[in-house]
């Protein structure tokens, strides 16, 4: 057990965190649905229905969408671009994918190395791109979960206020879909720049996201 | 390596359960 926790520490404290957020959002959220019920004269409902609604879903994905697109585009972006002093950044002149060698590929892997980094053809391309594969189908799936459940959600609002129904390409040309897509976006891109380039200057000591204290500010991919 | 791996399962699933139900959800106009 002691050794289940101290292997997976880091693992069990997000998702108790992610848990803990999710179960508080689905209350605030479900008193807030009600009160809006209440103001408009409608029936309000129990929090197992919120929990299967188009509003709690589009709430959930819109933000997942936007936190799988930073990471996706941050594991993409770094692969090429670099800056000066950022621990997130490789080494100013390691711009690119790097060698079978470094990469330790084909002939170049090694007896503890995984199966398909050993192997050659679409295998080991799958592998060697697998992370970003996965998180970009999960932004993309979330932002299509966001455009669902939003469609869903405006028009059951619009039938309220005796509006015509909207169809799916209209509301994603909606302005409703591109603000709550954009005011997510905006945030993640400014929090990871930011974090690239704050970590040039200031430091947390015993951060594997930052450069260890005493290291010069010019030190570029050295973690702490 | 075997709670390691089921960690990164539990995660999976959350994650592609979690955007699988609410695809379901909004095209049913739950």
């Amino acid at each position: 057990m002691r050794t289940l926790w101290r292997d997976n520490s880091l693992s069990f404290v997000f998702f108790g965190f992610f848990v803990a957020a999710l179960v508080g959002q689905a209350f605030a959220g479900w008193h807030e649905y009600n009160n809006e019920a209440i103001t408009h004269h409608q029936e309000t409902i129990a929090l197992g229905r919120y929990l299967v609604s188009s509003s709690f879903g589009n709430a959930v994905m819109e933000n997942w969408q936007s936190e799988y697109l930073q990471f996706t585009l941050y594991i993409l972006l770094t692969v090429w671009f670099v800056q000066k002093g950022s621990p997130e950044s490789k080494q100013l002149d390691r711009g690119g994918t790097g060698s079978d060698e470094d990469q330790r590929v084909g002939e170049h892997a090694r007896e503890d190395s995984p199966r398909w980094a050993r192997v050659r053809g679409i295998r080991l391309w799958v592998y060697s791109n697998s992370l970003l594969l996965v998180m970009g189908a999960i932004w993309l799936g979330s932002w299509c979960a966001q455009s669902i459940t939003g469609w869903s959600d405006y028009s059951a609002d619009r039938l309220a206020h005796g509006e015509p129904r909207v169809d799916y390409v209209q509301y994603l040309g909606s302005a409703s879909f591109w603000e709550s897509t954009l005011q997510n976006w905006q945030s993640e891109f400014l929090a990871v720049g930011s974090m690239a380039v704050l970590a040039i200057y200031l430091r947390q000591r015993g951060s594997p996201e930052s450069k260890p204290v005493g290291a010069p500010h010019s030190a570029t991919g050295v973690e702490g | 390596m075997g709670s390691t791996r089921a960690i990164f399962v539990l995660y999976l699933l959350i994650l592609v359960g979690g955007v699988g139900f609410y695809t379901v959800v909004g095209l049913t106009h739950h």
